[in-house]
């Protein structure tokens, strides 16, 4: 006898089928921690009827008691990124109760006394990250491990399954002082998205936090070789030696304290903009908000109604007054950003306002810490099924006004069919727009509202009511909505005939044609991403996804970062979602701005250029060429750069004749180091002033 | 020596370096598995602050440590952190090919994209075209040269 699970289910086309299986995984419902109850007693705050916190659709994070605030899944079922999205704009939401006294009791974190490590011969610590298996499924790290130890100055190796584990890191930052090991190599992931979490552990281990470089073993080796593991190999121990190889010539930093700007530039005046620039306006921060349009509102001003009956046009009129009285906010209209440069805390843009009229533009200069992007989503408008040609076919987008402006016109209509997720041709990606179907749910059911005689049929692939919206289509159905499903393969067809719409769909289910005659034909359309994005995420060097909306610093752990430091996300900008998860992930951005501009002093690192004096013979060349007009000529007559406004470009050194500017980090010898591993070249320690330096 | 031998699994694998800019190219490079690309193996990526801190030295130094082809890459004209990076390295590289010219090695062993920080697939792009440029053109002469010296 085997111990199979025997499951009978019946398939589409309706036959009944059994088949065996070794494991079946039930996805269960969520339903509110057990003593969920009990502590909303204790608390004196309000339950909705499922049992889980209540909420206002443009409140999310507010319990029905002031100064009490909720995320994550007690306020209803959701995934990991939206609960840490939550989990910061709760966080912001305690911060306007605590303004006055926030940040004076967190303990700036205590490491040892830093090490000189001046004098000392280099003493190499590799440790090699699996990540879980994602780099050792593809590369072999034994034959790296094996490659490290071989190269010159290399104390130690180990390997390790997550260098990003804090136990790791502990013991790793043991095991530099237990050798006495002075530079550390990581095999691992990104220095983009992990450097700086390396070089605490540096700290940690009481070195100076320079002292790392890493080699991208996942992110640009494992990640991206997948049927090449020999190769992958191959390259990881490159990656390693070239790694190694520029660790042993690395010097301590200087560490620079400035004063961040404490402004923001938010870019967008839709729902999540206006919202975050009131929150962020709050903690005391001044607030610049652009938007390309000549109002503002984006997507709210074409939103008449919501499923759980909350009135957005009056929203919106509240939010926008808020916004417009706020001394600490400043609306410029018609504006879009040109150009952006700086670091968080000290960013700098120029931004372009139309003039009404004579088609030109005004520039202005702004100065901020830093950066919200909130630039929406927009509804799209695919010439499929007649739309743009027939003023009987309209989008749900056109639906919410007609309901709420020509009410006469639903009254009259006899039926009125609604096709989902009609995707523009030229589409590459296929993706959920994810408020679509509540949309299409809640505008069927005013329609039933205003005139009950009037048939209504949604003809869709798959409803996606989740959470709480699903009792939206419970009643849309008692309310004798009609849903029809149909098939990729078999998508409906669309005819006018004698003046009349005709839709023609094929039941996958039933197996049955329905042929329906329509009055006014709703087609939900995919939402895309805004279609300035691109120039946008080019002036601010910002990741798209494929799909074209912005991309996040990590998916789920960083829902409203960008990887680049002081610039945020939120909204729509995203992907499409509701107001409410806007308005959640608008006050979670005001935390992280929150938490980069409140200290009072941020520190920068020292990665700036350097003029050696003998050298300079005070040709101009730095001070001509340098993007930022920082080098200038001193009283001693040579070249000088304040540390504290270089921006570590190495513009200058690239181009001095006489090689008298050097880059911190990047000094040719450790640049080289790297090529010269590649052939196993390794500089002798104490030569490296004979290759140009 | 061991490592050459070690370096040629299947017969002539082309070495690629790539000095690329940490703002754009770097970037790029990272995003190319999570949205789903793939690229040849045979690059390797030094990470430069800015396109602008190319040297010539640097490109000459990764022909000399057995490069096969060398790329630069870095920001879109215009939208360069700082400014100007792309327009001065396009102007070192006029130098750069004119020397690989003079040494026999050949200019065009030498490429150079522009992309922004989320423009995977135009550095998956790059990556492929020096690649398979090294391989159309063969072992670079210096590689040759030393390994008849070596034989
Ligand atoms: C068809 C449809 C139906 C919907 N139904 C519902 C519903 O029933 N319930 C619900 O809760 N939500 C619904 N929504 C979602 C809701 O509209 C959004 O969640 C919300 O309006 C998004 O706000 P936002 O500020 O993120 O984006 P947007 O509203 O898109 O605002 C972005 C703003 O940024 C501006 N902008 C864009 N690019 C730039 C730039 N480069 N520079 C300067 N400014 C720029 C735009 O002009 C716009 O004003 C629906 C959306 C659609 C499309």
């Amino acid at each position: 006898m085997t111990k199979d699970v025997l499951v009978r289910y019946q398939s589409e086309d309706g036959e009944i089928k059994t088949e065996a299986f070794d494991i079946v995984a039930l996805s269960t419902g969520s339903e509110p921690a057990a003593k969920a109850a009990d502590l909303a007693g204790r608390l004196g705050i309000e339950l909705n009827e499922w049992g889980f916190c209540k909420t206002e659709k443009f409140n999310p994070l507010q319990t029905t008691m002031p100064g009490i605030f909720v995320c994550g899944t007690f306020a209803g079922p959701k995934e990991i990124s939206e609960t840490l999205a939550e989990a910061a704009g709760a966080a912001a939401g305690a911060l306007q109760f605590l303004s006055p006294v926030a940040g004076s009791l967190s303990p700036a974190p205590e490491y040892p006394p830093e090490r000189s490590v001046s004098g000392e011969k280099p003493k190499v610590g590799v440790f090699v990250c699996s990540c879980g298996e994602e780099i050792s499924k593809v590369v072999d790290l034994d034959q790296v491990v094996s490659h490290a130890q071989r190269l010159p100055d290399v104390a130690y190796v180990e390997k390790v399954a997550y260098a990003c584990d804090p136990d790791t890191r502990k013991q790793i930052a043991g095991k530099m002082n237990e050798l006495g090991l002075n530079r550390l190599v990581m095999a691992a992931c990104s220095p983009r998205t992990h450097e700086s979490m390396f070089q605490e552990l540096l700290r940690q281990a009481g070195l100076n936090s320079n002292l790392v470089d890493i080699a991208n073993l996942r992110d640009q080796c494992a990640w991206v070789h997948v049927d090449e593991p020999e190769m992958a190999t191959l390259k990881g121990k490159d990656l390693t030696a070239m790694a190694v190889a520029r660790a042993r010539l690395l010097e301590p930093i200087e560490t620079y304290v400035v004063e961040p700007k404490k402004s923001v530039l938010v870019i967008g005046g839709g729902a999540t903009g206006m919202s975050s620039a009131l929150a962020i306006a709050q903690e005391g921060f001044g607030v610049t908000l652009i938007e390309r349009e000549a109002e503002l509102g984006g997507n709210l001003r074409r939103l008449y109604s919501t499923a759980e009956g909350a009135d957005p046009q009056q929203f919106l009129k509240e939010l926008i007054r808020e916004v417009e009285s706020n001394d600490r906010i400043t609306v410029m209209l018609n504006t879009e950003l040109v150009k952006s440069t700086g670091s968080a805390g000290d960013f700098r843009s120029t931004v372009a306002t139309m003039v009404a009229g004579n088609g030109g533009s005004t520039e202005t200069e702004i100065e901020h810490g830093a950066t919200v992007v909130a630039t929406g989503a927009v509804e799209s408008r695919p010439g499929k099924y007649g739309l743009g040609q027939d003023d009987k076919v309209i989008t749900q987008q056109d639906l919410e006004a007609v309901i709420a402006q020509h009410s006469e016109r639903i009254k009259s209509a006899n039926s009125i069919v609604m096709i989902q997720c009609v995707q523009p041709e030229d589409q590459a990606e296929a993706y959920c727009s994810r408020v679509c179907c509540t949309a299409a749910v809640k505008n069927a059911i005013r329609i039933k509202e205003l005139s009950p005689r009037t048939d209504v049929y949604v003809l869709y692939k798959d409803m996606m009511t989740y959470g709480f919206r699903e009792q939206y289509y419970t009643e849309a159905r008692r309310r004798g909505v009609v849903f029809v499903r149909y098939s990729d393969d078999r998508q409906p067809d669309v005819r006018l005939e004698a003046g009349k719409l005709r839709v023609v769909v094929e039941d996958p289910i039933l197996g049955e044609r329905m042929a329906l005659q329509s009055d006014l034909l709703v087609l939900s359309t995919s939402i895309r991403p805004a279609e300035t994005n691109t120039g946008l995420a080019s002036v601010l060097s910002l990741p798209l996804s494929r799909e074209g909306f912005f991309l996040e610093a990590h998916l789920k752990m960083r829902p409203t970062d960008f990887v680049a430091p002081g610039i945020f996300l939120a909204g729509m900008a995203h992907y499409p979602k509701f107001v409410d998860e806007c308005l959640s992930q608008a006050a979670g951005v005001a935390a992280g701005v929150a938490g980069l501009l409140s200290k009072d002093q941020a520190k920068f690192r020292g990665e700036v250029a350097t003029v050696d004096a003998t050298k300079c013979a005070a040709c101009l060349t730095c001070v001509r060429v340098c993007p930022f007009d920082v080098p200038f000529i001193n009283a001693e007559g040579v070249a000088e750069v304040d540390p504290k406004k270089c921006q570590g470009c190495g513009t200058c050194s690239g181009e001095c004749p006489a090689k008298a500017i050097r880059l911190f980090n990047y000094y040719d010898a450790q640049v080289l180091a790297k090529t010269k591993a590649l052939a196993g070249q390794f500089v002798k320690i104490g030569e490296v002033a004979a290759i140009g330096e | 020596m061991e490592n050459e031998a070690e370096k040629s699994p299947n017969g002539y694998e082309p070495k690629v370096v790539a000095f690329a800019c940490q703002y754009c190219a770097y970037s790029a490079a990272d995003l190319a598995g999570p949205t789903g690309l793939q690229y040849p193996a045979n690059v390797r990526l030094v990470k430069l602050p800015c396109t602008g801190k190319l040297d010539v030295l640097y490109i000459l130094d990764a022909f000399e440590n057995g490069a096969d082809a060398v790329f630069i890459a870095g920001c879109l004209d215009g939208n360069c952190h700082h400014v100007e990076g792309p327009l001065r390295a396009k102007r070192r590289l006029v130098l750069a090919n004119k020397i690989l010219n003079e040494l026999g090695i050949g200019a065009d062993r030498l490429g150079m994209y522009q992309m922004s920080g989320g423009e995977s697939i135009r550095f998956v792009e790059a990556a492929r075209e020096m690649t398979d440029r090294a391989r159309q053109l063969g072992p670079s002469p210096l590689n040759q040269r030393k390994s008849a010296a070596n034989e």
